[in-house]
C-alpha cells in the first residue's frame, strides 16, 4: 500500500499541473502587418502571447478557373518576439467544391509552400498552423483531406494543425463531422446568417448562441476559444445583400449627406454615387455590425457557462477601428473570464 | 424495366439528405459546370452587339467564356499582323511567329551578322526566314535591331510571379541597372530609328520600361512628350497608353486612369477586356473629375457605359440616351438590365424542389424604372434599334401580368424587326408566356393552341442563342400549377411532377394517373404532357407492388406486378436469403450467385417458404429462419433495400440521417419487427441450441436497428442492449456460436464488459 502522503503529494501535483494558463491572443486579418506602439503596448499590458496572423485566403478564381492564393500578407515590419505566431490560412469553402478530390494533395502542398516561404522570408518559425474554413456537408471529404495531408506534412517537424469550428459545425457535426486536427479554435460569433433584420445582429447575438451552446461541452476536440470584437456594413439592395463592407463601422456613414439613417439604424442612399470603392444605388441600405465592449464581454460570459476551460481565447481581431472602440480594461474583462 | 438507379433519383438522394434545394440544370448552355446564366428567357444575342458580347450578363468573368487569365498572350495574334502590314504582307506568319516570339536574342544577332556579310555562319532554317529575303535590307536590319531590343526588355515586362510563392528572388525588375541601361539604350535608338513604325515601337518599349522600374511619373511624362510618335493605326498608342494609365491608377489618380481606360475601351478591341476590368472608380469625386475630361460626347458614353456594365445600368442608359438618343452603347446595357433584373422576377424555386412555389413572374419585383424607361424609348423610336426597346418593354410588360399592353409592344417589335430570326423566335417565345398566363380555364382549344406552341419550343432548330429549355420548363411548370388549381391533379402532374411529390402515395391518384396513360384516344395534349411525365407505368406498379411488399402481403404484390410485366424485374444484387454476424452489403454483392435474384422473384421465394413452412412443419424453424431473413434484407440495413429504391422512394440507401421526420416517412422501410417475429418463430420452433443461438442474435440485431429508428436514438449512444443479448447471455452462453459472436461483435463484447 501506498504511504498516504505520497498520495497526497501526487494528488497536489496532479492538480497543480493541470491548471494551465490560458494564453491570451488576437487574430490579425489585415494584409499589412504593422503594429502601432500603443497597440502593441496595449497587447503586452493585456499580457497576450500569441497572434494569429492571417497569411492569405485560397480562393477559387473564377477567372483563371483555378484554387489561387489571394490577398498574401506583406510585413512592413517583423512582429515582435514576444509573440508566437499562428499562421492562418482562410479557405473559402467554394474552393473546396470546386475542386476534385485527386487535387486535394497539391492543394496541400500549395498552402505549405506559400506559408513556409512567407515565414521564412519574414525569419518567422511557428508550432502551430491554423485552417480556416466554414466547410459543409459537401466539402467535407476535400476538406478533411486537405487537413489529414497538412496535418502528416507538418507531424514531423512537431507543429500541430488546428482548425476553426464554428458553431453549427458544433451542433451538426453528424452531418458537419469532426475535422482531423490537433486542436479547435471554436468561433464564438457569426452564429446566425448574414442578415438584413436591423434588429439581428449576425456577429454576435446571444440567443442565436443560446440555440447551439449545449453542444459544446461534448465536442470531441480540444478546443480554444475566438471572441468577437470587429465591424462591417451590410450593403442590401432591394431586400437583397450584395456584399459585405468590411471594416466599415458607423462612423463612415453617420453624418455624411449622401446616407440618412432610419428609424432602425440602416443607412439609406440618397442617390447614385462611388464611394469608398463601393458603388451604391440610391435606396441602397447599409446595415452596420459592430460588436461592442459589452457584446465582446456577454459573448465571452455566455461561452464560459458551457466552455470551461479553453488552451487560448483570441479576440478577432487586432486594428485600430476596435482599438479606438475599445479600452484596455474591455480586453482585459474578457480575456479574465480565462485564466 | 428501366435502370433502377437513374440519374434524376441519385440527385434526389443527394438533395434529400442534404436538405438542401439541389440546383437541377434542365436548361443551361454548355453543361458541366459552367455557365452564363441561371434563371433567364432573355436571350441578349437579341440586342445584336457581337462586338460587346464579352460584357453580356454571365456568371462568369466573361460571357461565353470560360477562363481569362493570359493577358499576356492576349495580342500576339494583332501584334504579328501588324509586323505583317510592316513587311507589306511580304513575310509568311510562320516565319514571322518565329522570329518575333520564339528566336532568340543569338539567332537575331546571326541574322543581323548574315545581313552584313553572307558570308556570316548561319543555319539553314534561319537563312530560308523570309524576313531575311525581304528586299530593303536597310529595314530589316532597323527590325532585327529594334527586336534584339524588345527581347531584352520582354523579361521585365512578361514576369509574373508564381500565384503558390512569396518568392520574388527571380523578378528580373529587381536588376533596376539593366532596365535603367535600356531606358537610355531605348531612348537613343528611338532617336536613331528611321521608320515612324519602329520610332512608335521603341517608344512604346520606353513607356513600359518607366512603368516596370515603378517610374510612374516618368512614365506619363515621358508618353506626354512624345505623344506624336504614337500614330499608327496599330495597337501600339493603345498599348502605350494602357501603361500610362496604370502609372495613373498607381499614383492614386483614378480619375485620369478611368478616364483612359474607358478610351482603350471604345477604341482597342483586343484590350476591352482588359480596360474594363482595370476600370474603377473610387468615390464620386474621381468618376465626376474623369467625366470632366471627356472631349466628346463619345467619350463620355463609353464612361457612362463603363459604369452601366461595371454598376448601374439604368442610371447609364438615361444618361447615354441625354447625350445621344442613337448612341449604339445603349444596346448592350439594355441587354444587361433585363438579364439582371430576371434573375429578381423569375421566382427562386424555378428549378428548385419547393412545392409550395409558385412560377407566375414576381410582379413587384420588375424594375419599373427599366420598363418605363423602355416604354419611353420604344416611343420615341428615336434610338438606332427600335424593336430592341419594344421588345424589352414586351417582355417587362409580360413579367409585370399586363398581358395585352405586352402583346402591343411584341408585335411593334416583330414589325421593326424585320424578321429577324432570333427577335422572332424570342417574339413567339415571349407570347407563349403570355399565352400560359391568359389560359384561365380548362379548354381542349387552348390545350391543342398550346400544344402546337410548346412543341415547337421543344425543338432544337432555333437559334441556340433562344434560351428556349428554360422557357419549355416555365411554361410546364406554370400550367402544372394552373391544372393543379383546377381540381385536375393528373394532368398537372404530368405537365409538373414536383410540385406534389406526395401524389404518388395516394391510391386513388395512382389508379386515376394509370387511367389516363391507359387511355385509348389521347388528345394531342395528352399525349404531350404524358411524355413530360418521368414516371412510367412499370414504375407506377412497381411503387404499388412495394406497398404490398412492405404490408407483408405477399400474394398481393405477386398479382400487382402480375398486373404490369417488368415491374418486378428490377435485378437485386446479393442474395436476399443468407445472412451474417454483421451486415456486410458490398460482400454479399460479390458473392456468387448474388444478383440471381429480381424483386418478383425474391417474392415469390417468400411465399414458397411460407407455404413449405405450414406443409413441413417439422423443418418450420428452417423455412421461418429463412423468411426472416428476406425480411431482414429487404429493410434499409439489408442486402436487398434495391427492393424499395425505386423511382418513386426517395430514402438514400447510402448514407441516412436518423432523424424524426425521416424516420417516421420511410418507417415501413427501416422496420425490422416484422423480421424479429420471424427469428423469435425460428427460435421457438427448434431444439437446436446452436440453431437457436443464432437466431437469437439476429432478434438482437433487429432490436439494436429498431433502437436506431426510435426517438430514444442518439447519435452519442450508439448501442442498446436489450432483451436477446441478456437471453443469449443466460440460454446459450455455451455455444459454438456464442463464442463466433463474441469474436466478431463489438457491441456484444461491451454488453459483455469485454474489451
Amino acid at each position: 500500500m501506498k504511504s498516504p502522503k505520497l498520495s497526497i503529494l501526487l494528488l497536489l501535483l496532479f492538480v497543480c499541473s493541470c491548471k494551465q494558463e490560458t494564453s491570451r491572443a488576437f487574430y490579425y486579418w489585415k494584409s499589412v502587418y504593422k503594429i502601432s506602439s500603443s497597440q502593441e503596448k496595449t497587447l503586452s499590458d493585456l499580457k497576450v502571447t500569441k497572434l494569429y496572423i492571417r497569411f492569405f485566403d485560397v480562393d477559387w478564381n473564377e477567372s483563371a478557373g483555378l484554387v489561387t492564393p489571394k490577398a498574401k500578407i506583406r510585413f512592413l515590419e517583423k512582429p515582435s518576439g514576444n509573440f508566437e505566431i499562428i499562421p492562418v490560412v482562410y479557405i473559402v469553402n467554394r474552393s473546396l467544391q470546386k475542386i476534385k478530390a485527386q487535387q486535394v494533395t497539391a492543394m496541400a502542398s500549395n498552402i505549405l509552400k506559400l506559408t513556409n516561404e512567407i515565414a521564412e522570408n519574414n525569419n518567422l518559425s511557428f508550432s502551430e498552423f491554423q485552417l480556416d474554413c466554414d466547410w459543409t456537408e459537401s466539402t467535407r471529404e476535400n476538406y478533411f483531406a486537405l487537413l489529414e495531408t497538412i496535418k502528416n506534412n507538418l507531424a514531423p517537424k512537431k507543429i500541430i494543425i488546428s482548425a476553426t469550428i464554428r458553431l453549427h459545425q458544433v451542433k451538426y457535426q453528424q452531418i458537419t463531422g469532426v475535422p482531423p486536427v490537433d486542436r479547435g479554435m471554436l468561433m464564438y460569433y457569426n452564429m446566425g446568417k448574414i442578415n438584413t433584420d436591423p434588429a439581428n445582429n449576425s456577429i454576435f447575438n446571444q440567443d442565436d448562441a443560446a440555440k447551439y451552446i449545449d453542444y459544446i461541452p461534448g465536442y470531441p476536440l480540444k478546443l480554444d476559444a475566438a471572441l468577437p470584437a470587429f465591424s462591417w456594413g451590410i450593403h442590401i439592395r432591394k431586400g437583397n445583400i450584395i456584399e459585405l463592407l468590411n471594416n466599415m463601422a458607423t462612423g463612415d456613414f453617420i453624418n455624411k449627406g449622401e446616407f440618412i439613417k432610419s428609424e432602425n439604424n440602416i443607412y439609406i442612399a440618397q442617390k447614385s454615387f462611388f464611394y469608398r470603392g463601393y458603388y451604391f444605388m440610391e435606396g441602397d441600405e447599409v446595415k452596420i455590425e459592430e460588436t461592442s465592449p459589452k457584446e465582446c464581454h456577454a459573448a465571452a460570459k455566455q461561452l464560459k457557462s458551457k466552455l470551461n476551460s479553453a488552451g487560448t481565447v483570441a479576440i478577432y481581431h487586432l486594428d485600430s477601428l476596435i482599438f479606438s472602440r475599445y479600452e484596455k480594461q474591455d480586453f482585459e474583462k474578457v480575456f479574465n473570464y480565462y485564466r | 424495366m428501366k435502370n433502377r438507379i437513374s440519374k434524376r433519383f441519385l440527385i434526389t438522394i443527394v438533395s434529400s439528405v442534404l436538405t438542401v434545394a439541389t440546383v437541377i440544370v434542365f436548361a443551361c448552355a454548355g453543361g458541366d459546370d459552367f455557365s452564363d446564366f441561371y434563371k433567364s428567357f432573355f436571350a441578349p444575342e437579341t440586342s445584336h452587339t457581337d462586338e460587346a458580347k464579352p460584357f453580356y450578363r454571365s456568371f462568369q468573368t466573361f460571357y461565353g467564356s470560360q477562363y481569362f487569365y493570359d493577358a499576356i498572350h492576349e495580342l500576339d495574334s494583332t501584334n504579328l499582323d501588324e509586323w505583317k502590314t510592316f513587311f507589306n504582307t511580304k513575310v509568311t506568319g510562320k516565319d514571322l511567329n518565329y522570329i518575333v516570339y520564339q528566336s532568340r536574342i543569338g539567332e537575331i544577332d546571326t541574322c543581323i551578322f548574315y545581313l552584313k556579310n553572307n558570308s556570316y555562319p548561319i543555319k539553314p532554317y534561319l537563312k530560308k526566314n523570309s524576313v531575311l529575303a525581304f528586299e530593303d535590307k536597310n529595314l530589316i536590319r532597323e527590325f532585327l535591331f529594334y527586336l534584339g531590343f524588345a527581347k531584352r526588355c520582354e523579361p521585365f515586362a512578361t514576369y509574373t510571379r508564381e500565384w503558390w510563392s512569396d518568392d520574388n528572388s527571380n523578378d528580373p525588375r529587381l536588376d533596376t541597372a539593366s532596365m535603367r541601361k535600356l531606358l537610355t539604350g531605348g531612348k537613343k535608338s528611338l532617336l536613331n530609328a528611321k521608320s515612324p513604325f519602329l520610332k512608335e515601337r521603341y517608344a512604346f518599349q520606353v513607356t513600359r520600361l518607366y512603368y516596370q522600374m515603378g517610374l510612374y511619373d516618368g512614365c506619363i511624362s515621358f508618353y506626354n512628350d512624345n505623344k506624336a510618335l504614337f500614330a499608327s493605326q496599330t495597337s501600339l498608342p493603345y498599348r502605350a497608353l494602357g501603361y500610362v494609365a496604370a502609372s495613373y491608377y498607381k499614383l492614386e489618380m483614378y480619375s485620369h486612369a478611368n478616364y483612359i481606360y474607358a478610351q482603350l475601351f471604345d477604341k482597342c478591341e483586343v484590350m476591352r477586356k482588359t480596360s474594363f476590368l482595370s476600370f474603377h472608380p473610387q468615390d464620386e469625386e474621381d468618376w465626376n473629375e474623369a467625366l470632366d475630361m471627356t472631349k466628346t460626347s463619345r467619350e463620355k458614353e463609353v464612361l457612362w457605359q463603363l459604369l452601366g456594365i461595371y454598376a448601374d445600368p439604368v442610371r447609364a442608359m438615361k444618361e447615354i440616351y441625354a447625350l445621344n438618343p442613337k448612341s449604339d452603347l445603349l444596346d448592350l446595357l439594355v441587354a444587361r438590365a433585363v438579364n439582371i433584373n430576371e434573375e429578381e422576377f423569375i421566382p427562386g424555386d424555378y428549378y428548385g424542389d419547393n412545392e409550395n412555389a409558385s412560377y407566375m413572374l414576381i410582379k413587384k419585383n420588375v424594375d419599373t424604372e427599366l420598363l418605363s424607361f423602355s416604354e419611353q424609348l420604344a416611343a420615341a423610336g428615336k434610338t438606332n434599334k427600335p424593336y430592341l426597346w419594344n421588345l424589352v418593354a414586351g417582355y417587362l410588360q409580360l413579367a409585370q401580368g399586363n398581358y395585352k399592353q405586352s402583346e402591343k409592344f411584341l408585335s411593334k417589335a416583330e414589325l421593326l424587326s424585320k424578321g429577324d430570326k432570333l427577335v422572332t423566335e424570342q417574339i413567339r417565345s415571349f407570347r407563349i408566356m403570355n399565352k400560359v398566363e391568359e389560359y384561365l380555364k380548362p379548354d381542349p382549344k387552348t390545350e391543342e393552341a398550346l400544344t402546337k406552341e410548346l412543341s415547337w419550343i421543344e425543338k432544337e432548330d432555333q437559334e441556340p442563342e433562344l434560351r428556349a429549355g428554360g422557357i419549355l420548363y416555365w411554361a410546364l411548370s406554370r400550367l402544372g400549377e394552373k391544372y393543379r388549381s383546377w381540381g385536375d391533379s393528373v394532368k398537372a402532374q404530368c405537365l409538373d411532377y414536383r410540385q406534389n411529390k406526395n401524389f404518388y402515395y395516394n391510391p386513388q391518384n395512382m389508379e386515376a394517373l394509370i387511367a389516363f396513360m391507359d387511355k385509348p384516344a389521347k388528345t394531342n395534349f395528352e399525349k404531350f404532357i404524358l411524355t413530360h411525365h418521368p414516371y412510367s407505368r412499370e414504375d407506377l406498379f412497381n411503387y404499388k407492388a412495394i406497398v404490398l411488399i412492405y404490408q407483408y402481403k405477399f400474394r398481393e404484390a405477386l398479382a400487382m406486378f402480375d398486373a404490369c410485366k417488368g415491374s418486378g424485374d428490377g435485378a437485386l444484387l446479393a442474395d436476399p436469403f443468407i445472412i451474417h454476424i454483421n451486415d456486410c452489403h458490398d460482400c454479399d454483392y460479390i458473392s456468387p450467385n448474388g444478383d440471381s435474384y429480381t424483386s418478383y422473384t425474391l417474392v415469390q421465394k417468400l411465399i414458397e417458404l411460407e407455404d413449405k413452412a405450414v406443409k413441413d412443419s417439422k423443418n418450420a424453424a428452417r423455412y421461418y429462419f429463412q423468411i426472416a431473413n428476406g425480411l431482414y434484407n429487404i429493410t434499409y440495413f439489408g442486402n436487398a433495400h434495391h427492393v424499395f429504391a425505386s423511382e418513386l422512394i426517395d430514402l438514400s440507401v447510402g448514407y441516412f440521417y436518423f432523424d424524426a421526420a425521416e424516420v417516421t416517412q420511410y418507417y415501413p422501410y427501416l422496420d425490422c419487427r416484422k423480421a424479429m417475429e420471424y427469428y423469435q418463430k425460428a427460435m421457438n420452433a427448434s431444439a437446436d441450441k446452436e440453431f437457436k443461438a443464432k437466431c437469437c442474435f439476429m432478434a438482437a440485431k433487429c432490436e439494436q436497428n429498431q433502437y436506431f429508428i426510435s426517438p430514444e436514438f442518439s447519435y452519442d449512444r450508439s448501442i442498446r442492449s436489450g432483451v436477446f443479448f441478456r437471453q443469449l447471455k443466460t440460454d446459450y452462453p455455451k455455444t459454438k456460436y456464442y463464442q463466433e459472436i463474441i469474436k466478431e461483435c463489438g457491441y456484444f463484447r461491451k454488453f459483455l464488459g469485454m474489451k
